[in-house]
């Protein structure tokens, strides 16, 4: 059953083809972050592997994972178990 | 080499002989390719979007699938056709330029399928195809740049010092072992090996 109150998350993966500049772009253009925090989220995916880049209810994040997945990126929808 | 660059409103290709053809003979792979479903780099293309859960992946698959695979077909189209039109020199507004930039992405995507890069450990193969994957990352890269430089990003806010070259996955990590012959200068970016052009 649906549990409103519990967030989604979207979760973009580190990939050996995109080059950072375009994963920042992507970031910045999409999600609208400002560079700095582009930067931050690319650099996360970069060194960490992965990075959450936009939480909210599920539908959304999935509208958010359909869209990296058009501009190349590896991404995924996860519940918020934390 | 081709050459992109900001221009006014726009970004500016100019192709070198011959690469605005090798580019829209791949792009017009890349459209047939996301078409083919028996393709494992259309899969590549399409990962899932739930890896745990089979049930929510299909029904995602079944939401987004078609559009996303005529989308990306239609971009590629779209590149090929605007190659075969402006052979040697083309002026981009930032929405087509942006589009490219997404259809190089899933070119060197399905090349990455081809060539068995699978992860930043995975050397760049030191053939044609793997030349060719270099050198639609060097034009990726550049048309980022301007696009960048359009919206008043510095690009050396963008040229990380690995930036490039962790893309490529040519090595200043610390696997200085497998492909030594492949190592680029260390100027970041300006130029990585390889022999497209």
């Amino acid at each position: 059953m649906a549990d409103f109150s519990t967030p989604w998350l979207t979760i973009v993966w580190n990939d050996p083809v995109n080059l950072m500049a375009y994963v920042e772009r992507v970031f910045r253009r999409y999600f609208g972050y400002p560079q700095g925090e582009a930067h931050r989220l690319m650099m996360l995916v970069h060194t960490e592997g992965r990075a959450v880049v936009a939480s909210g209810p599920r539908e959304e994040m999935e509208r958010h994972v359909e869209a990296m997945h058009e501009y190349g990126l590896q991404a995924t929808v996860a519940k918020d178990d934390a | 080499m081709t050459r992109v660059r900001a221009e006014g409103t726009g970004v500016r290709v100019d192709f070198a002989e011959g690469e605005a053809g090798i580019l829209a003979g791949l792009a017009e792979q890349l459209a047939e390719i996301v078409d083919d479903e028996r393709d494992p780099a259309r899969g590549r293309m399409l990962p899932s979007a739930y890896p745990d859960d089979a049930e929510a992946d299909a029904e995602f698959r079944r939401w987004t699938t078609s559009d996303l695979v005529d989308r990306k077909a239609a971009a590629a189209r779209r590149l090929a056709a605007r190659l075969h039109a402006d052979e040697s020199s083309a002026l981009l507004d930032p929405d087509e330029a942006d589009g490219w930039a997404r259809t190089l992405t899933d070119l060197r995507t399905a090349l990455a399928s081809r060539l068995g890069i699978e992860t930043d450990d995975d050397a760049v193969p030191n053939t044609t195809p793997g030349a060719v994957y270099e050198w639609l990352g060097q034009l990726q890269w550049t048309l980022i740049e301007a696009l960048d430089e359009l919206d008043g990003i510095a690009p050396t806010e963008i040229a990380l010092p690995d930036g490039i070259e962790h893309a490529d996955t040519d090595d200043d990590d610390d696997d200085a072992d497998a492909h030594d012959d492949r190592r680029d200068d260390d100027e970041g970016g300006a130029a990585p090996s390889g022999g497209a052009r």
